[in-house]
């Protein structure tokens, strides 16, 4: 993708070359940042399905995969997390306070139609800590 | 297991498949989870007056709660 991303962006936004070129030179100062990448999704995205929802994408985005380099991991609210991700029907669900709170989380999950069956979710015997922007 | 990476719920991974209480929400509201490496799904709990009037309207509940 790194060596295509100069081609794209001419090819699939509507950015003028100037600020093409001044993406890709920053880009090429810090590849690890994926500046070309994310700005060809964000105007891919704005171009197909409108500014609002690239801001959503952004929003899910950063909320799911923390960025390892900014150090920036709290600041998300369960309020903004349910309005960007409302409405997505597969990684969105709801459920009453009654039919959550006492049940197996395989259970849950199952019924969900998170997992396909209680067995998909089994624990795994190994136990790790995992930092997620969202429990910070 | 779920893929190669387990199960984490709120980004702890889970050892037992123990049951839900209230140390279970994020802010009492969301929980998140993650199966295998990338994969998320977000389960947010909802007063049970509001399961009732969204089980049916379904989608013309929407307004009603944004």
């Amino acid at each position: 993708m790194d060596e295509h991303a100069a081609q794209y962006l001419r090819i699939f936004t509507l950015l003028t070359l100037p600020k093409i070129d001044e993406i890709l030179a920053e880009h090429t100062a810090k590849p690890e940042h994926r500046l070309a990448q994310r700005v060809l999704a964000e105007e891919l995205v704005s171009l197909i399905h409108g500014p609002e929802v690239v801001e959503r994408c952004i929003f899910q985005t950063a909320a799911l995969y923390p960025a390892k380099t900014d150090g920036q991991t709290a600041g998300y609210k369960a309020s903004s997390i349910v309005k960007a991700f409302r409405g997505d029907e597969v990684m969105f669900k709801q459920i009453s306070r009654t039919a959550f709170f006492g049940r197996s989380i395989s259970r849950l999950l199952k019924e969900l139609e998170i997992v396909p069956s209680y067995g998909m979710s089994h624990i795994p015997a190994r136990m790790e800590m995992s930092r997620c922007i969202l429990c910070d | 297991m779920i893929g190669k990476g387990g199960l984490y719920v709120n980004g702890v991974q889970e050892k037992e498949d123990r049951k839900t209480d209230e140390n279970s929400l994020l802010e009492d509201r969301i929980m998140v989870i993650r199966l295998g490496k990338s994969t998320f799904r977000i389960i947010e709990v909802i007063p049970d007056e509001e399961a009732i009037i969204r089980d049916r309207l379904g989608a013309e509940a929407e307004p009603l709660y944004k």
